[in-house]
């Protein structure tokens, strides 16, 4: 009910049809600003860049198994931080757009948005989509 | 997704090691009312939660709890440093010891292995909303019950963390309950299950 008050009053939906926990359609008309439905983030930006933080993650992840083995790799340890830095400027840019990767990285000023958009196993997940 | 960050939610640093103790505390680990199968509880019934809000504390609290299993776990394991084998011989640690020497298995005081039977998935948001409050609570009682068996200040510092955490979590799960039959039909809350009638 907060949730839905809130969206209904700031009109913060960016018409992807989930305006957070309640799932109510009556969000779907305003498409004026993009906020934390998860559909794009304020520019419309966020599915590009969640797409390229889920391969940069993943190659890291791939970096980390390989460097516990092999710490003193040079060329993996180069590409490490290579990626590391990409990854940071990913999660500040999501951040900025009104998307939490986690809930440590939320840039909530007035509304905690955590939970406004949809969840990972949820098929309209931003990060699930196809395209 | 999951990251692992490389410290303790909160300080675990036991000088004296006792491993009597550690087979009583081995039960927030792998017992019915541990650490493991808390966070299992939150972190299963999540996809069941239809309000995004109480997902969120479902997965927020379940993360918690697998960082209050690395806490019991580094006291089981502080309690078992440097043990010589008249350390453990005639103490109630010598089953446990027989078993998984001194490393850390997630099994119950009373001796037997975690069980999934431990915690349900009912898929029914006011059903498994009481089950984590009851849960919540069993856990405290447990802590309470190791806090009787130790005065050890370095073990009942981070135990009583614990038994706080516990505390915290049954309060924003009572937030969560009251959200969700606010939701609800305020006739007869019971009208349909809104995990599965709501779709």
């Amino acid at each position: 009910m907060v949730n839905k008050d809130y969206h209904a009053r700031s009109g913060m939906s960016c018409g992807c049809g989930r305006s957070g926990s309640t799932r109510s359609s009556q969000m779907q008309e305003n498409t004026a600003q993009r906020y934390s439905c998860g559909c794009g983030g304020r520019d419309g930006r966020g599915k590009a860049w969640m797409r390229r933080l889920k391969m940069v993650d993943f190659a890291l992840q791939e970096l980390v198994l390989y460097l516990d083995m092999y710490p003193d790799c040079r060329r993996a340890l180069d590409k490490y931080h290579a990626l590391r830095e990409e990854r940071e400027k990913l999660l500040r840019a999501l951040e900025d757009s009104g998307i939490a990767v986690t809930a440590m990285n939320n840039n909530s000023r007035e509304h905690w948005d955590w939970a406004d958009a949809p969840w990972p196993w949820e098929y309209e997940f931003l990060g699930n989509a196809e395209d | 997704m999951w990251t692992y960050e490389k410290k303790l939610q909160y300080p675990v640093k036991i000088k004296k090691p006792d491993p009597a103790l550690a087979s009583m505390i081995i039960s927030q680990v792998g017992g019915p009312d541990g650490e493991l199968g808390a966070s299992m509880r939150y972190l299963h019934q999540r996809y069941s939660m239809p309000y995004g809000d109480v997902a969120g504390v479902l997965t927020d609290v379940g993360s918690e709890e697998l960082a209050h299993l690395e806490m019991v776990a580094a006291i089981i394991h502080q309690l078992t440093r440097k043990l010589r084998e008249e350390d453990i011989k005639g103490t109630p640690f010598e089953p446990y010891f027989i078993d998984h020497t001194t490393g850390v298995y997630p099994v119950a005081a009373s001796g037997t292995p975690f069980e999934v039977k431990y915690f349900q998935v009912k898929g029914d948001p006011i059903t498994d909303l009481h089950e984590d409050l009851a849960a919540e609570q069993k856990a405290r009682t447990t802590y309470d019950n190791i806090l009787r068996m130790t005065d050890d200040p370095d073990v009942r510092d981070p135990i009583k963390f614990l038994r706080e955490r516990e505390i915290v979590h049954y309060q924003r799960f009572a937030d969560a309950l009251r959200k969700v039959q606010e939701r609800a039909d305020h006739k007869n809350i019971y009208a349909i299950n809104p995990a599965f009638d709501g779709r």
